[in-house]
Parts: structure tokens; C-alpha cells; sequence
């Protein structure tokens, strides 16, 4: 038996701040994300997110939550859902559902984002995003610098739980025409919410404001919001 | 032709009297991976780095994909198993997985794929074509084609941006 860690990762897009596409300068103060039933998979074969191919599981660890992190304030730069341990292995799958929180600040929503956005010169506007939505994403192996979940007697090795918020607020750094960016919503439609410098709104409130286009894009984005690194994941959506 | 042929080996010494050389050649399989956004642009000049089967936490090769995304994976036949081939460029990323060895029918191991994710998800299409041991003997003696008959392709779409 080895152990296992399983981590929730908001990458430096949350913990240092981005420019939307839109030319917004984001900062995040609080950023949670509310996890159940997270849960490693040895599989065989390779689970593909993107087929219609199930888990072929052999051999699977978990924690049932729901745990509530907040992605800015990480000391390792990540936040840490767990420990676990773990039969040797090669752990190349990994699911969770998103939960609405049930203590904390976050309570009701499955995701809470507070920050501030900065425009013109001299506009700033904070902003309290709230959405309750529960998604459940199944995910194959985590894609990146390095290959993840191989346990090891006696040893240490992890996965983690990645969301990548360019995708709702697109990348000032890629050009206008990169798809990041034509599907994103961006900030600005947010920001012509704001009252004097101020935006608090769930998603029943942001439904009601946005366009239904913007709306819609608001619900793929979150359908999208979860990977495994770089790697993809299946989405399918508890309750909208 | 079978690619149960696939992992098998042909080698045909041919003897030489002069200044004692030898010389042989020998098939083996090839796999071509041609990765490419779902938008059908390729990812030109993409990370790869391909694992072996025997060790799965250490880079067999690394390289990169050429200008049209294309990227030859020429396996050790005698490592046969699923390898797996890593393509990463600027946040995207995906992970192809290939059988070498024991193949029949040219789908055996192979899957394919249909993308389920929305249209405002941009997908990463990594596709393999694989020749067998005399489709490869002839890759190397005819012009470059599709041998229909002798290819399988699958898909394992990825996506996304950092």
C-alpha cells in the first residue's frame, strides 16, 4: 500500500491574476470550489473522457466530501482535498462531483468567486460571483509536465482536480480569434452589472441579467470547467 | 494485410561476397499520430513524448510534431503492449494510447471516437495511423500513400487551454 494525495488546483490564473479578453485586469480574493465523492480509478483500458466508452475499473479509492477549498489561498500553490491510502498502482483516472458548500462563507454554491476587476484608469469593480450549480466530471489521466498517480509501495504520488478560469473569462494574452476567447464570456458583460463599482449576484440574478446567449455560455463554460491538468473530462450535469 | 503481422519481423539476409559486408533489412511497424485542433488546424511544433509499456514514468522518446502536426512513432516491436504517447502545446494537451503487438483485424485495441463536448470547447484530435510489417517494407520502397486496406486510424480528442 502506498499513499495517495488528491489536490484541487486553480492555476496561476486565480492565485496571481489575469487580464480577460476583454482587457480586465482580474484579481481573486476568494475562489471556493466544494468537491464529493472524489474518487482515483485504476482503469484498463485508458478511460477516454471524450468517448462514450465507460470506466473499465479495476481498482478505485476515494473521499466522499463534500470538502470546500479556497484555490488562491493554497500554501503549495494548490489546495490539498485529502490523503489517502492507496493499493499500488497506477491511478489514471480521477472523478468528483461539484456540491454546493455546506459551512463557510460559500454555503449554497458549488462555486464562489470574489475579486476585483480593474478597467479604465480608476475603474475598479468588486465582484462576488455565486453559482449553485452540481456538476459531476469523469476524467481520464491527468496531462501535463509530468505523468501522475503511480503509487508506489510505501510511497507518495497524487492527482489533481484542475479548473481552468480563462476559460469563463478568456486570455488577454491570446489574440481576439483564438477559440479561448470566442467562447468565453469575458468580464465586461459583468461589469455592465456592477452599481457603483459593486457586483454581487448568483446565478438566478445573472440568468435574469445576462442575454441568453451569455447565459448559455455562462453554463458551457462550467460544463468545461474541469480537467485533469491539461487532460480532458466528461461532464454531466447533476442538476443545471 | 493483417496487422497480425504487426511486431513480427522480416528479415532477409542477403549475402555479399565483396570485402565480407552483409547486408539485411527488416520491417517494422510505424505509427503515424497527426494531432490538429478541432478547428482541423495542426498543432505545428507540439511537445511529444512517447512512454513504453515496460516503463510508463519514463520518456521512451521525445520530440515534436512537424509543421502539418504529424509526428512517426516507430515502436520496439518486442516492447509490445499499450504505449502511450503524450502531445502537449501552449495549455492543450493529450494523451494517445497505442497498441503494439498481438493485433488482428487492424481494430483490435484501436478506438475511435466521437467528441462529446460542447461547441464552445476547442478539441485537440490526435489520430494514429498504423502500418503494418509489409506496409512498412513498402513505405520505404514506394512513394508515401494510404494503403486502405493496411491502416486503422483512431481518434482520442483532448482539449483544451491552460
Amino acid at each position: 500500500m502506498g499513499t495517495l494525495e488528491l489536490w484541487a488546483n486553480g492555476e496561476a490564473f486565480i492565485r496571481e491574476g489575469f487580464v480577460s479578453k476583454d482587457g480586465w485586469a482580474l484579481s481573486f480574493n476568494q475562489v471556493y470550489v466544494t468537491l464529493a465523492d472524489i474518487t482515483a480509478y485504476q482503469t484498463d483500458p485508458p478511460f477516454e473522457p471524450e468517448s462514450d466508452g465507460e470506466l473499465q475499473v479495476q481498482t478505485q479509492v476515494g473521499l466522499p466530501g463534500p470538502i470546500t477549498v479556497n484555490l488562491v489561498s493554497t500554501p503549495e500553490e494548490r489546495a490539498l482535498l485529502g490523503s489517502l491510502t492507496a493499493p499500488a498502482g497506477h491511478y489514471n483516472a480521477l472523478s468528483w462531483r461539484m456540491v454546493p458548500a455546506v459551512f463557510g462563507p460559500a454555503t449554497g454554491y458549488s462555486l464562489w468567486i470574489q475579486g476585483s476587476a480593474q478597467g479604465d484608469p480608476g475603474e475598479t469593480i468588486d465582484f462576488v460571483l455565486k453559482f449553485p450549480q452540481e456538476l459531476a466530471f469523469t476524467c481520464g489521466e491527468y496531462v501535463g509536465e509530468e505523468r501522475k498517480g503511480f503509487v508506489t509501495p510505501d510511497q507518495t504520488a497524487d492527482l489533481e482536480a484542475t479548473f481552468h478560469f480563462d476559460h469563463l473569462f478568456g486570455d488577454g494574452e491570446l489574440p481576439p480569434e483564438d477559440s479561448l476567447n470566442q467562447s468565453a464570456l469575458g468580464f465586461a458583460p459583468l461589469a455592465a452589472l456592477a452599481v457603483q463599482g459593486s457586483l454581487e449576484m448568483d446565478w438566478a440574478s445573472l440568468q435574469e441579467k445576462l442575454s441568453p446567449a451569455e447565459a448559455d455560455s455562462v453554463v458551457e463554460i462550467l460544463r468545461g470547467l474541469g480537467h485533469v491538468g491539461e487532460g480532458h473530462c466528461r461532464e454531466t450535469a447533476a442538476r443545471p | 494485410m493483417e496487422l497480425g503481422l504487426l511486431g513480427l519481423s522480416l528479415l532477409i539476409p542477403s549475402q555479399a561476397w565483396a570485402h565480407g559486408v552483409e547486408a539485411s533489412y527488416q520491417a517494422i511497424p510505424t505509427f503515424q499520430i497527426e494531432a490538429r485542433y478541432d478547428t482541423g488546424e495542426p498543432l505545428a511544433s507540439a511537445q511529444v513524448t512517447v512512454f513504453a509499456p515496460t516503463d510508463p514514468t519514463r520518456p521512451w522518446q521525445e520530440g515534436q510534431t512537424d509543421a502539418a502536426g504529424r509526428f512517426v512513432l516507430q515502436p520496439d516491436p518486442e516492447l509490445r503492449g499499450l504505449w502511450q504517447v503524450r502531445i502537449r502545446q501552449a495549455g492543450h494537451g493529450v494523451l494517445l494510447n497505442v497498441p503494439v503487438g498481438d493485433l488482428e483485424s487492424g481494430t483490435a485495441g484501436i478506438s475511435s471516437s466521437s467528441p462529446s463536448f460542447g461547441p464552445l470547447q476547442r478539441g485537440v484530435m490526435a489520430a494514429c495511423v498504423i502500418w503494418g510489417c509489409l506496409a512498412t517494407a513498402l513505405f520505404f520502397s514506394t512513394p508515401r500513400r494510404a494503403t486502405p486496406s493496411t491502416r486503422s486510424e483512431f481518434t482520442s480528442p483532448a482539449l483544451e487551454h491552460d
